[in-house]
């Protein structure tokens, strides 16, 4: 089979040609939106004045709590949110007032020109206190299977611990961005760098007290999101509907970097306390417990994200007695979000930690316990999932393989014992990630095809590009289905208009949903064209009865040599004969469940597995490190296009490496975030990436896979960088066997744990 | 007088203070040039001054008087087709959602103008100060070692 081609947008990245939101020419008449936003984390509102404000030369309107017409809530799941707050600030940085100027300088003197008097309330900014306080947005949570307290009676080894994993700022290149253009009288277009189409369009409609079909929201494509445009995207996708409904004028809103990373959430940092027992060998025979996230001054996405850590709780670990319970805490930080992972990095975390800490206890070797815990077919996970297909010992062979491990292990010892000050260390870390929404009626999508006359091809899902090539891969179905080159197909932005009602393009699910919608719409229009070329075909002479092919934009019979119709002429001709050429497929993923009283259920379609081993050198003194090497396994199924996902593996490995190695977010003790820029937010450069990558994709023929036996990519490798993070934690302990490493191991961090 | 992409300007006074990164972007209509945090740290807004990778948004246009400005837009062929460079930045898989794509190839050009075989370290060396979110770089230092084979063969 020929290459595939890469991007399908690639030529017009690759020339500056791309346009993202903002990139386009400025609309007469367009207005230019600042915030004002609040200067502490928690307090009283007693006045908030911007008469001032409204009269500045330049300035349009100046928008707060009492100008929204409809509902004041932007919370989606729980309403907890306001747009603008009407009494009560719950986070430093939270938007209190929006100007609109005729141009960003006018706004920002004008935002100048507000004043506030408030009451400062103590913040609450720690988990603990959060939850010691009772401050969750719902009851505790639990998963429970087996009988834990009795088995812990049997174990030969009872460990306790508690681990802490720290926030990420997304830090998509593209900061937060919409445009709003209000179109005839009664319609809103909204450009808006979201996730969500539809959560933005629902939410701006209650706002607004209109109804959906009178807004529209577009998604041409996003430089970069990580989770961190699904829910907080929504709320400047909402002030700018607002302010273009209200003063009939275009408005954009494009964060600074700097408002962009004190005023959105981050990845939730996740508090656990636990408590493991095994047998003599190291089988792991209990597992309790307790996971408690910074969730920050709204539910947002909190309670999903805390159950997804739950659901990681046992990684690819079969634990026959468990009792999983959590608690997502509210805190005055800005709502914590949505990043790659989802929970699942932030629960692998604490197991994985429990692992480590069982390893060094019975003196076994790491991957050895995992390997005797690893899940087998037919195993049962905590809330009741049967294992299928399990992944888990093979890709940990095939890395400990790849990475030559009992060679490594020998040649870090004997480095260890030569050397003073650089100290080598070895870290491994397995992955099973649950690939679908934990929500289960979110798991629908569809797409619309049309052919047009000429044969080429436009294509419309409700997902949305952001640099995941969701884009290339859903050309890539439709080329399949329809025997067309992939050149002649276009995929659209991201439209209600064309797909509504869009789950969001998250928890990994792009390709499966939007790919397998936009394969039932292709199938349709195939089936459409089928008895055309029939009879096309049956004119020249061929059999009516043999079975067409379509391939490569050409139409023939099987069996005969030459093609003898091009798709065109098909396609001309089912015009002329007056059969569709535009379809629509819509794709829900079958059987998924989970009842969350019982906290038992079949929440994932199926599961992807893998493996990372990382080496890395410290230097004892600085706290500076180098990774040598990492060596990562991963199992994709039938892989749409095997280059794409060795990007997303790549790219995902770099970004948790970033999250448990370097990337620090700081705030001061009254909830302000101090790291603010990429000069003070440290994420990963390319001097950071380790010497030698080496990744392996492994074809897997899982019968639960998704669009052509494919399986999602975005999220799962995001764990491997925690194989850095464990590394780092096995060099600090060939110096200090008990050391304990903080999160994120920085140098501070690194030389801390040596003292 | 700035020359970009070819094209001569003459600046009038009250532009003098302009950033180069909004002037390209605002009058010129030249958009590749991507501003990720306009304070000089993330590369995205790399353009071509006198073949040396500046960064656009740290520069007043008072700064580049009589440069040669070269923005992504001004490396394709008049007919639009791509440098070999582009070209292997798509070869290679080095772009996903292409926001940092066009400061990191002219960072790249940059490089290669003066060093037509360098190492991968070297590569690191000439990007460390581009940022990229999206794809750990890998594709991106391989994109460049294939560019550079293409663009200089008899090395
Ligand atoms: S935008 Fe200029 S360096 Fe970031
Ligand atoms: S490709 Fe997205 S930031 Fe580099």
């Amino acid at each position: 089979m020929a290459k595939l081609p890469y991007h399908i947008n690639g030529k017009l990245h690759v020339s500056g040609s791309s346009r993202f939101i903002g990139d386009e020419a400025p609309l007469s008449g367009m207005l230019y939106a600042k915030f004002f936003f609040s200067p502490v984390a928690h307090a009283r509102i007693l006045s908030l004045n911007h008469s001032r404000a409204k009269i500045f030369p330049g300035v349009h309107a100046v928008l707060c709590a009492q100008d929204v017409p409809g509902e004041n809530m932007i919370g989606h799941v729980i309403k907890d949110e306001p747009l603008f707050p009407e009494s009560k600030i719950m986070y430093q940085h939270q938007p209190l007032a929006m100007v609109l100027a005729e141009d960003e300088s006018i706004a920002e003197a004008a935002v100048g020109l507000i004043g506030l008097e408030y009451e400062e309330l103590p913040p609450i900014l720690e988990i603990t206190e959060a939850d010691e306080r009772g401050e969750w947005y719902i009851p505790e949570r639990k998963i429970e299977r087996g009988d834990v307290k009795g088995a812990f009676k049997d174990c030969a080894h009872i460990l306790e611990g508690s681990s802490f994993s720290g926030g990420q700022e997304h830090f998509y290149m593209e900061s937060q961005r919409v445009r709003a253009i209000p179109v005839d009288h009664d319609l809103i277009h909204l450009l808006c760098a979201t996730q969500s189409t539809m959560e933005v369009q629902e939410v701006a409609s209650h706002v607004l007290g209109i109804p959906a079909h009178r807004i529209a929201v577009e998604v041409p494509r996003l430089g970069g999101a990580f989770g961190g445009k699904e829910r907080a995207a929504t709320i400047w996708g909402v002030m700018a509907a607002l302010g273009a409904y209200l003063t009939r004028r275009p408005v954009q809103i494009i964060l600074s970097r700097d408002e962009d990373m004190r005023a959105t959430g981050k990845r939730h940092p996740f508090l656990s306390n636990w408590k493991i027992g095994c047998d003599a060998q190291g089988k792991i025979r209990a597992w309790d417990i307790e996971l408690m996230c910074n969730g920050g001054a709204y539910a947002d996405l909190s309670v999903a994200i805390l159950e997804r850590a739950m659901f990681h709780a046992d990684n690819i670990y079969h634990i026959p007695n468990a009792r999983i319970r959590g608690r997502a805490c509210r805190t005055n930080l800005p709502p914590n979000t949505a990043f790659r992972g989802f929970g699942g990095p932030q629960g692998i975390f604490v197991i994985e930690s429990a692992i480590e800490k069982i390893a060094r206890i019975l003196g076994k070797d790491p991957l050895e316990i995992r390997k005797i815990n690893a899940y087998q077919n037919g195993d049962i996970a905590p809330y009741g999932q049967i294992i299928k297909d399990s992944g888990a010992t093979k890709t940990l062979d095939l890395v400990a393989k790849n990475a030559d491990y009992q060679n490594s292990l020998s040649e870090i010892r004997k480095f260890n014992k030569e050397n003073r000050i650089l100290k080598q260390g070895m870290g491994i870390m397995p992955v099973k990630f649950g690939i679908s929404f934990t929500t289960a009626f979110l798991n629908q999508g569809s797409a619309l095809i049309w052919i047009y006359i000429d044969g080429s091809v436009s294509v419309s899902t409700g997902g949305v590009e952001m640099g995941q090539e969701l884009n290339s891969k859903v050309a890539i179905v439709v080329a399949k289905v329809l025997g067309i080159p992939f050149e002649r197909i276009r995929v659209e932005s991201s439209h209600t208009q064309r797909t509504g009602n869009a789950s969001p393009t998250a928890a990994s699910t792009g390709s499966d949903i939007n790919g397998n919608a936009a394969r039932i719409a292709a199938e349709k229009l195939r089936a459409n064209l089928e008895p055309i070329a029939a009879k096309m075909l049956a004119e020249q002479g061929n059999s009516p009865d043999a079975r067409v092919i379509f391939e490569n934009g050409m139409v023939y019979c099987a069996g005969t040599e030459q093609p003898k119709l091009s798709f065109t002429q098909v396609v001309v001709r089912a015009h002329q004969e007056r059969v569709a050429l535009g379809a629509y497929g819509y794709y829900a993923t079958p059987d998924l469940w989970f009842d969350r009283e019982l906290g038992e259920g079949r929440p994932f379609y199926y599961y992807v597995y893998g493996a990372a081993i990382a080496r890395v050198e410290l230097n004892t003194l600085s706290g500076e490190h180098r990774i040598i090497s990492t060596h990562i396994v991963h199992e994709n199924g039938k892989s749409l296009h095997q280059e794409i996902d060795m990007g997303q593996v790549t790219g995902a490995f770099v970004q948790g490496m970033g999250w448990c190695t370097m990337e620090e977010v700081v705030a001061d003790n009254k909830g302000r975030y101090l790291s603010a820029n990429p000069s003070t937010y440290k994420i990963p450069g390319i001097r950071d990436i380790p010497e030698k990558l080496d990744i392996q994709l492994v074809e897997s023929d899982s019968s639960e896979a998704s669009v052509f036996g494919s399986k999602a990519t975005g999220e799962p490798p995001l764990i491997y960088g925690m194989a850095v993070f464990f590394a780092l934690q096995d060099a600090i302990r060939s110096v200090k066997p008990e050391a304990e490493l903080r999160f994120p191991a920085t140098p501070e961090a690194l030389i801390s744990a040596l003292q | 007088m700035i020359t970009v992409n070819g094209i001569h300007y003459e600046i009038p006074e009250e532009l003098h203070a302009k950033k180069l990164s909004d002037w390209l972007r605002e009058d010129l209509m030249l958009t590749g040039t991507k501003v990720g945090c306009d304070i000089g740290v993330c590369g995205s807004c790399t353009v071509l001054i006198n073949d040396e990778a500046k960064r656009s948004c740290k520069l007043k246009l008072n700064d580049v008087d009589n440069s040669n400005i070269t923005t992504i837009e001004g490396i394709c062929a008049p007919d639009g087709g791509l440098h070999p460079l582009q070209q292997a930045f798509m070869d290679a898989g080095a772009i996903q959602c292409g926001f940092c794509t066009p400061g990191m190839v002219l960072s790249a050009l940059a490089l290669l103008l003066k060093n037509h075989r360098p190492t991968r370290g070297e590569i690191r060396l000439a990007l460390k100060g581009n940022l990229c979110r999206c794809t750990g770089y890998q594709q991106i230092i391989d994109a460049v070692e294939l560019a550079a084979g293409i663009m200089y063969p008899n090395k």
